[in-house]
């Protein structure tokens, strides 16, 4: 048998190279009515009074007050309502749902709605906020006294912002009420997500809720979230008016309302003693923004990662997500990983520097192995091949001659080179998968031999329909045109959990090889069979969530980044002369699809790092188009080197772990790193903007 | 709904424009950016006579719907022109795109801007009842804001023909599809080693193109290697007045205005590129 890497032409190759794929804009749905929202222009205050103009028939707008059940969204928490009644807590917190057959007539109806509100000091920083919403924390050995004994203690500060996932396709949902089922088709990552959600807004039985995905462009976590809060907004209108609503935003409604990453604050104090880092104390603090979203699970995230891919005995982490009154942050690829990767990856550069140490070689004093204490006390029990990585990517970078030669260069053009290592916990954060997710995954065997995967993650354009296809493929031993798979609909497919945290693969496709090779074992020519497999759970050291203690995930994929650039001093813009990456997600299950991963990944970290910088400005999001919102192209790097090195883990399909989020979270510390290099400065936050850089050399002196 | 032109010929389009208030429509790849129009457009783009190009009596004649990628195919445009045209936006922007509407659309971040202020470019203005030429500094009056009346096309873009060197930098925020932060336009010539002639430009820091010719006349007459560099970036960072914004900030695009012009008074002008 051929290998499951060989790449293969994906199953939705035909629908998206000819441009007949239909996205949620693309279903014309008869009599349906268009909705689009007042959203709130003040970011704290109470609605006295809201005046309404005239409705024309066929118009009418949806408020709190409609909401049929309960006016919460539910997402992990329930403090969001579907819409406010009493306090609006963000600038462009939708109000109204106003509705109508002309989009243009709606738009005149918006601006002559009146709302009195009595404004309240809103909070925008983090730092002064008086409200968390989440706040953990944990220890590993005895911190304090190693700080006691340290040779050298260091204490730094950095910042990382917004980050916009920029999907291609704008947020976007259909809903339906007829015969008193409520039917809500849209963009989205999690089907029964948006299910669960649609259930307790409406009050509505489980067969009188029905969430179909429809094919999605791009999501990176900013479809995890808001489809539920946006589906409960269209269902509650549908299920008054008895008619479709049909809700599609505007891009600049999308970037100025939509959850993006926790812009965050991270304080590192170590203590060094004989040349190593014997303790860490590191305190997290997250915007949070208006609502709690998945605020507790990025938290928990960041706080795990704390001390990166190094073996730091003694430990004493702290975090909290502050409440302010701005968009709610949600999830992004890498759902708080990236933020401390960026930090502690800086932090051990700067150690190094002050210790006067090769950086490269002080990390490989500190790195974790197979067999070590996670931070919170679990255990890599798998093999752990970073050594052999970072090898890997020295020789294809030339790494060890360049470091020596950059980092001394004057004149107006200075190189620089600068590497990260990193890992990314696969599945969800502690015992989600066993004591939340609960996955559970369905084959359906026709009598003519065609087998249809019944799943509920989906395909948002990194490729589950064709990897799952060829998981199954494979283990059945039939061609991929008799695997079928459809995109998700809760009254055809089981729950097998969300498609977030690097899970898809790793747990769904594991439970359809499983289910694939059982099917094998009981097939019955001509006869329709129905397979189902459930989660099972494996771990060392059992999650505790009271004490922050135990294996925090099942698997471990892991990464290493180099990256070099030229400065122009005259700039201070930096241009990317190489980008090489080595990854260890176990067995890729399709080499181009993995590819596209690790690429589009990388790029948006290189994102993160230098130029995607979001701010408010007077609560509101200043950076709201793509005019003035940056995204890379393809003209801002040069062609990425990214080699695999194979490590099959045991519970998933072929050796297969996660591999969606790792790899954004290298991108932002080399590329910084290169760039400290080649200016001879510390830089402490990202994006780390020509102007950014200009900042960190005023303050530090002369240049 | 969205009312329109479509003209065959200029005096066709001159009519229109006599006759009613409408949007003349060079491109769109600015103006379709927006929401909500009001006016009937006014399509530009068959009208032969505004899309020529010709060398006459010592001067470039830039018909003003002549597309960025027609404009870089056209051996007569000047270099340093082609070199700003060249970072403008992407592929499909550039074979939309008219010099005619970038002019107009008078941004204070247009990349041609800067250019045809240090080319001494003029316009020529034409509506039912005549024609006039103006400097484009005199024509663009602000932010947004251009001398035309709403009867007159901009039709012709002129600029005087010669030889020498220029050196061009946009600055923005990634390498396509960005609008400047900042940019510079130095040109110069050299004989027998004294400045003859110097024309600097910056963009995207005032409401209009920054070019000072008291500053230029300065330089004029010296030999290039006697210039007062540090006296001549001093006047310059009292002149330069740019802002914050959403997209960088005033410390940093003054200083870079400076860096560059430093670059370009110590190591460019005496190797620059030649037009």
């Amino acid at each position: 048998m051929r290998d499951i890497s060989d790449a293969v032409t994906k199953k939705d190759h035909y629908e998206k190279v000819s441009g007949t794929a239909r996205y949620i804009a693309d279903y014309d749905v008869k009599d349906a009515l268009t909705g689009k929202f007042l959203y709130s222009d003040k970011a704290n205050a109470r609605i006295a009074a809201i005046s309404l103009p005239e409705f024309p028939p066929g118009y009418s707008c949806t408020g709190g007050n409609d909401v049929p059940s309960i006016n919460e969204v539910i997402i992990v928490e329930k403090d969001m309502p579907v819409f406010p009644t009493e306090y609006v807590r963000y600038i462009g917190e939708p109000v109204l749902l106003v509705t109508g057959p002309d989009p243009d007539v709606i738009d005149e109806l918006i601006a002559a709605i009146e709302v009195v509100y009595e404004e309240e000091p809103p909070v925008y920083s983090p730092e002064e906020a008086s409200e968390i919403h989440f706040e953990y924390g944990y220890t590993k050995g005895d911190a304090d006294k190693a700080f006691l004994e340290a040779d050298e203690i260091l204490e730094e500060i950095f910042h990382t912002g917004y980050q916009e996932q920029a999907y291609m396709e704008p947020q976007g949902v259909i809903a339906s009420y007829e015969d008193g089922k409520v039917t809500v088709k849209g963009s989205m990552q999690c089907p029964y997500y948006v299910f669960r959600a649609v259930k307790h807004t409406t009050g509505l039985g489980d067969d009188r809720v029905r969430i179909i995905q429809t094919t999605t462009g791009g999501a990176f976590g900013g479809k995890e979230d808001y489809p539920s809060m946006l589906a409960c907004r269209a269902a509650v209108a549908a299920i008054r008016l008895e008619k479709p609503v049909r809700i599609i935003l505007e891009r600049a409604e999308d970037m100025a309302s939509t959850p993006k990453r926790h812009p965050a604050r991270l304080r590192y104090r170590s203590a060094v003693s004989g040349g190593r880092v014997t303790a860490m104390e590191v305190d997290v603090l997250l915007d949070g923004g208006a609502y709690t979203t998945l605020s507790a699970v990025v938290l928990q995230r960041s706080l795990i990662s704390a001390a990166g891919a190094y073996d730091i005995p003694n430990l004493k982490v702290s975090g909290r997500v502050a409440k302010t009154n701005s968009v709610p942050s949600g999830a992004f690829r890498g759902f708080g990983a990236p933020q401390s990767f960026f930090a502690v990856e800086m932090h051990m550069n700067h150690i190094a520097g002050k210790l006067k140490e090769d950086v490269l070689a002080f990390k490989r004093k500190h790195l974790v192995r197979q067999g070590s204490a996670t931070s919170t006390g679990g255990i890599f029990s798998d093999p752990v091949i970073l050594e052999e990585m970072i090898e890997k990517a020295a020789d294809m970078s030339g790494y060890t001659d360049k470091m020596n030669l950059y980092g001394k260069m004057n004149g107006r053009y200075r190189k620089g080179i600068g590497i990260s290592v990193f890992f990314h916990g696969c599945g969800f954060t502690g015992a989600g998968e066993r004591d939340i997710i609960k996955a559970r995954v369905r084959l359906d065997k026709s009598p003519d031999g065609r087998v249809e995967i019944l799943v509920s993650n989906t395909d948002m354009g990194q490729g589950t329909k064709t990897t799952f296809s060829k998981v199954v493929s494979s283990a059945l031993e039939i061609p991929m045109d008799d695997i079928l798979i459809e995109n998700p609909d809760t009254d055809r497919v089981p729950d097998s959990g969300p498609t977030v945290a690097s899970r898809s693969i790793m747990v769904t496709g594991y439970l359809l090889e499983k289910a694939a090779k059982r099917l094998k074992a009981e097939w019955k020519e001509g006869e329709r069979q129905l397979v189902e497999e459930n989660y099972v759970h494996h771990e060392n050291v059992p999650w505790d969530m009271d004490r922050f203690f135990g294996d925090a995930y099942p698997a471990y994929s892991w990464g290493v980044n180099i990256i070099e650039t030229e400065v122009d001093m005259a700039t201070l813009q930096p241009e990317i002369k190489g980008i090489w990456a080595v990854f260890d997600v176990g067995k890729p299950i399709d080499e181009t699809v993995m590819r596209g991963q690790a690429e589009g990944g990388l790029l948006q970290g290189i994102g993160y790092g230098s130029m995607e910088k979001m701010t408010l400005k007077d609560g509101r999001i200043w950076q709201s188009r793509f005019t003035d919102y940056m995204i890379p192209t393809s003209k801002d790097i040069v062609n990425m080197k990214c080699e695999f090195i194979e490590n099959a883990y045991r519970f998933g399909p072929s050796g297969a772990k996660g591999a969606g989020e790792l790899p954004l979270i290298g991108g932002a510390p080399a590329y910084v790193a290169s760039v400290e290099n080649a200016i001879g400065r510390e830089l402490c936050s990202v994006p780390a903007t020509p102007e950014s850089i200009m900042e960190t050399l005023r303050k530090g002196g002369t240049e | 709904m969205v009312e329109a032109y479509f003209p065959e010929n200029l005096p066709e389009a001159l009519r229109i424009l006599g006759d009613e208030d409408v949007i003349p429509y060079a491109g769109g790849t600015d103006i379709m950016v927006g929401k909500s129009f009001k006016k009937p457009f006014l399509y530009l783009d068959k009208i032969s006579e505004l899309k020529k190009v010709e060398n006459l009596e010592g001067k470039i004649r830039i018909g003003a719907c002549s597309t960025y990628a027609a404009l870089l195919r056209d051996e007569r445009i000047p270099k340093v022109l082609k070199e700003s045209i060249r970072q403008i936006a992407s592929p499909s922007i550039r074979n939309l795109g008219t010099i005619g509407g970038n002019i107009c659309n008078a941004s204070p971040a247009g990349d041609t801007l800067p250019i045809l202020y240090a080319l001494n470019a003029y316009l020529r203005l034409e509506s039912e009842n005549g024609f006039r030429e103006i400097p484009i500094r005199e024509f663009i009056t602000g932010v947004k804001k251009t001398a035309r009346e709403t009867s007159w096309l901009l039709t012709e873009i002129i600029i005087p023909s010669g030889e020498y060197e220029y050196s061009y930098q946009k600055v923005g925020a990634r390498r396509a599809q960005a609008i400047a932060k900042l940019s510079f336009v130095g040109i110069h010539e050299l004989t027998a080693g004294i400045v003859s002639d110097i024309r600097i430009a910056f963009g995207a820091v005032g409401t209009t193109v920054l070019r000072d010719q008291k500053a230029e006349k300065e330089l004029i007459g010296k030999k290039a290697s006697d210039i007062d560099i540090p006296a001549t970036i001093q006047y310059y960072e009292k002149i330069i007045r740019p802002i914050d914004d959403q997209r960088s900030e005033a410390v940093y695009r003054k200083t870079v205005c400076l860096n560059i012009l430093r670059e370009y008074l110590e190591n460019e002008l005496t190797e620059g590129n030649r037009q």
